[in-house]
């Protein structure tokens, strides 16, 4: 079964010339798809959605680690504070990767951060500065 | 049938008004018709809850020993109005502080005065002899000061333009952020749960309508300001900008639940205020009214990439769609983004609801009808 799931990937300065996504694809048979990346002479991170079976993305991991590069679950890297969060639902359309959605029962914006792609895209869109990103790029 | 505010009072008392939102009325007109609902239904509660910038509040600060004539004010570092007699001030929603960084106004002021919270005053004056200090700095509360009502010239707007952008670049608008190309839209109005909507010519609401304000119980003032009669309508219900309500109501009472400063990147602060008001069912024609929804209400889609009073129209949408997600006009498949919460405004139809069915708010009749023709006059 394909299932598909987003990491970060650290890059230090000795191992920022790594190719990924050519190695995933042909030794791993993952179908990878760089999100955001921000890497210079002395390392970086990059957002990666790999597709592919449970094994192989288990493998393709274990891979990246061997070669030095750090590898996390991508989850939660956007917060929104209840308490400030009035539901207008200004960051709706914003959102690159429909991480937003209105529920059209209770008219609750509601929140999948396995979507986000810590762009921050939508910060500046809160009237109440409800978004925090834990992590930029 | 007809029914008079007295009638509707008397069971408000008896605890026997039927009394359901603007929202609930539309599913028993649609069930049992006009005639029937009119006769079921005595009241039908509206709401709202959306930036609304043209709002403030008016507070007497009280007199230091020896008194103070403030000319120069400053509340949490947002400059308040000082202008008038020596303690009174205004603090407007959309003056913004003078700390660099910004993200804070007179909103934030307000909805921090009616959370309770310190607020820190520095003022200055001329000294007078009979005014004869200069200056002071120290802090206040709402407890602690005289009197604190919210006043605000122009509120719940009788629906509003959408708002998208042509460019190639993003746009900060005060109808937040417009991608380039079409590529979304914003809107504004809570619909079939507006007050001015459900009352689209202002039968019922008037000068003296008691209202929900802020959480707590507020009067229509006057006919707020940019009072407009000559917008386009379809089937009698304007689709852009028109009638607004001055509303005035006291600051304690209110809830910050409901009044909530905002910052509205690229443009400035302003202030999120719940409106409710409830519209007594005198009429046949007037439950006609309330059952309107969201695909009867349409508004204009506006190119705010445009920089001209008058912007190009887009197209015409009706809010059902808008709030689907994702629209298609002109071609351009857009999606959508509300900047009021509708979510809140069926909290405030509903607090109201529950407000008169317990008897904790009757109705008032209007001491005079709002006018009945408004037209909007150029700066040139």
């Amino acid at each position: 079964m394909m299932i598909e799931k987003k990491y970060t990937l650290k890059f230090s300065g000795s191992n920022l010339h790594e190719s990924v996504s050519y190695v995933l694809v042909s030794k791993f048979n993952i179908i990878p798809n760089v999100l955001r990346a921000k890497i210079d002479g002395s390392g970086g991170r990059m957002i990666l959605s790999m597709k592919g079976s449970e094994k192989d993305i288990t493998d393709a991991i274990a891979h990246l680690t061997s070669v030095g590069i750090e590898v996390e679950t991508m989850d939660n890297y956007v917060k929104r504070d209840e308490n400030r969060c009035i539901d207008c639902g200004s960051c709706l359309s914003l959102c690159p990767t429909f991480a937003f959605e209105l529920n059209t029962e209770t008219y609750d914006i509601m929140l999948d951060t396995k979507k986000c792609v810590a762009c921050g895209f939508c910060l500046s869109a809160c009237p109440t500065h409800a978004i925090t990103l834990k992590m930029t790029l | 049938m007809k029914r008079t505010y007295d009638e509707i009072n008397d069971k408000i008392k008896k605890r026997k008004a039927v009394v359901l939102t603007a929202e609930e009325v539309i599913e028993l007109v649609k069930d049992k018709g006009v005639k029937k609902a009119a006769e079921e239904v005595d009241v039908v509660t509206t709401g709202t809850f959306g930036a609304m910038c043209s709002s403030g509040a008016f507070l007497n600060l009280g007199h230091s020993d020896p008194p103070i004539r403030m000319a120069n004010i400053s509340l949490n570092g947002v400059q308040a109005y000082g202008g008038i007699a020596a303690v009174d001030t205004y603090i407007g929603a959309t003056q913004m502080t003078d700390r660099k960084g910004g993200g804070y106004g007179g909103g934030h002021v307000i909805e921090d005065l009616v959370a309770g919270k310190k607020i820190h005053l520095v003022a200055s004056g001329p000294g007078t002899d009979c005014y004869t200090r200069k200056s002071i700095e120290t802090t206040i509360s709402l407890n602690s000061i005289n009197d604190a009502y919210m006043y605000n010239p122009r509120n719940a707007y009788q629906n509003y333009t959408a708002a998208t952008n042509s460019t190639d670049k993003t746009l900060q608008t005060y109808m937040g952020k417009l991608l380039p190309n079409f590529r979304n839209v914003t809107y504004s109005s809570s619909g079939q749960l507006s007050p001015l909507l459900n009352d689209p010519h202002l039968d019922t609401i008037g000068v003296g309508t008691r209202i929900f304000l802020g959480g707590g119980e507020g009067y229509v003032a006057w006919a707020g300001t940019q009072f407009n009669t000559k917008t386009p309508e379809i089937d009698g219900v304007p689709i852009g900008g028109a009638r607004t309500l001055a509303l005035i109501g006291n600051l304690r009472g209110m809830e910050r639940e409901f009044v909530r400063g905002l910052d509205i990147f690229g443009y400035g602060t302003s202030l999120a205020v719940g409106v409710g008001v409830p519209i007594p069912i005198l009429s046949e024609n007037v439950m006609k009214r309330c059952a309107i929804s969201d695909e009867e209400i349409f508004t204009q889609i506006f190119d705010y990439g445009v920089s001209s009073k008058t912007r190009p129209v887009i197209g015409k949408v009706n809010y059902a769609d808008l709030r689907s997600g994702k629209i298609e006009c002109d071609g351009h498949v857009m999606r959508t983004s509300s900047l009021s919460s509708y979510k809140y405004a069926r909290k405030v139809s509903g607090k109201l609801k529950e407000w008169i069915e317990s008897d904790k708010f009757t109705l008032t009749v209007p001491s005079i009808p709002l006018p009945k023709e408004g037209t909007l006059k150029e700066l040139r």
